[in-house]
């Protein structure tokens, strides 16, 4: 199981967010830290943390952090 | 297995040539705001890149680059007996670059000429291929030219409209010799990604009209022409960290080697965020991976013998042997991993046009 507090703390990290917690339900791309840079940095840390790798393909399909979370607890299944 | 292990071929010296001309990304104007700029010199990792302006080519900085390298290690033209050059920024569609460099500097008729058609995993493929040729004897010294230069020299807004790539020109110098330490090569492809990183017009499959030329925006929100390079950056991206990760621990284990027996890992530079994360994922130390992209940018083959002329030049001119570990990987995709030995390089300082 994918502990989703301390994943959205690691999305706050990447994002540089600091004056604010994240929820799951939250639509990342409207967000204006969201941008080409830390879509990179966000595989990354998905990398580092979760050994997992989404396509492209089926990043675009994700919405929320949730739905990320949830992409994350699928693929290490 | 696409493993070579090739005996008898040393590396005589590596030289790099760069224009006089920066561009310093506080200067750019490809940025919508500060944050954005901060965060591209942050995360990518690119402070500045060399721009030649309009009067040079990658092939000039190569010659340049040769003919230094020739010049310290006491190599007459008509002694170079192979010239490859490992680059995409080609002279002319045909005839090959290397044929146009021989002409130049005055080689002799006897020399084997031709260009391999790489781009990023241009240096790593060179060493391989050039080697793989000199390991039998039948050629003694040969030269591997790498680099890139921009079409124009000018920031260029069409490349993901972002100055990421820097114009170089490198010259590497092997020798046939029995004594040489075994050098170790793979070579390895993903051809389904071929769409990745594309020039689309200009070939046979799509020969150049006049609507090529002119700007469009891509899937990507990124303005270009037919004619310019195309690239899907996150595709690269994850190619780059799982098939070059991949590719030095292969490396490693094939060797029957640990990251504490090897003095340098020496990767492509396109990205900081790539570097990182192979190094983090081989768990190597920040000092064995020396980068200079902050200071030339993605040089495309270009980056590899430019982090050795650049970043440790004296450590390799040194009589005591150097472990070295190198990983290319771009267009194609392509990619490649070499594990070799310095000792005693000839290196002349960078040089400025």
């Amino acid at each position: 199981m994918i502990d989703m507090t301390q994943f959205l703390a690691q999305m706050q990290e990447v994002l540089e967010i600091e004056d604010r917690t994240l929820s799951p339900d939250e639509k990342f791309r409207e967000l204006p830290e969201w941008s080409s840079l830390a879509y990179l940095s966000t595989i990354a840390m998905i990398d580092d943390q979760y050994n997992v790798i989404i396509s492209p393909a089926d990043f675009r399909e994700l919405q929320t952090f949730g739905d990320i979370a949830r992409a994350l607890e699928k693929r290490k299944a | 297995m696409s493993v070579q292990h090739i005996a008898n071929v040393r590396i005589a010296g590596v030289s790099a040539a760069v224009p006089k001309r920066t561009l310093d990304i506080k200067e750019s104007s490809a940025f919508p705001h500060e944050k954005a700029r901060e965060d591209f010199v942050q995360k990518v990792g690119i402070e500045r890149v060399r721009r030649h302006g309009g009067n040079m080519t990658c092939a000039d900085m190569c010659q340049k680059a040769a003919e230094e390298l020739m010049q310290k290690l006491g190599w007459a033209p008509d002694e170079i007996d192979l010239l490859v050059f490992s680059a995409q920024s080609r002279e002319y569609i045909q005839p090959a670059t290397a044929c146009v460099l021989h002409g130049k500097m005055g080689l002799s008729s006897k020399c084997a000429c031709f260009d391999i058609a790489l781009g990023c995993s241009g240096w790593v493929y060179g060493l391989a291929v050039v080697a793989g040729l000199i390991r039998g004897g039948g050629f003694q010294k040969a030269l591997l030219l790498c680099g890139d230069s921009e079409p124009t020299g000018e920031e260029h807004p069409t490349r993901a409209d972002l100055p990421i790539f820097g114009d170089a020109g490198t010259a590497t110098a092997f020798v046939f010799d029995q004594d040489a330490p075994e050098i170790v090569a793979e070579m390895c492809t993903d051809g389904t990604g071929y769409e990745a990183i594309i020039f689309r017009s200009g070939g046979m499959r799509q020969p150049v009209t006049a609507e090529d030329l002119e700007y469009r925006v891509d899937p990507f929100g990124h303005k270009h022409r037919g004619i310019d390079m195309e690239m899907d950056g996150v595709s690269v991206f994850l190619f780059a960290i799982a098939r070059a990760t991949q590719a030095v621990k292969a490396m490693l284990q094939r060797t029957a080697s640990r990251v504490d027996l090897i003095d340098y890992f020496l990767f492509h530079q396109a990205n900081k965020m790539i570097n990182e994360q192979i190094r983090r994922k081989c768990k190597i130390p920040v000092e064995k991976c020396p980068l200079s992209l902050q200071d030339f940018g993605n040089t495309n083959s270009g980056t590899i013998p430019l982090t050795m002329v650049t970043r440790i030049r004296e450590q390799l001119m040194e009589s005591s042997s150097r472990k070295i570990i190198a990983c290319g990987f771009g267009v194609g995709l392509s990619w490649g991993a070499v594990s070799f030995e310095t000792r005693r390089l000839v290196i002349p300082p960078l040089i400025e046009m």
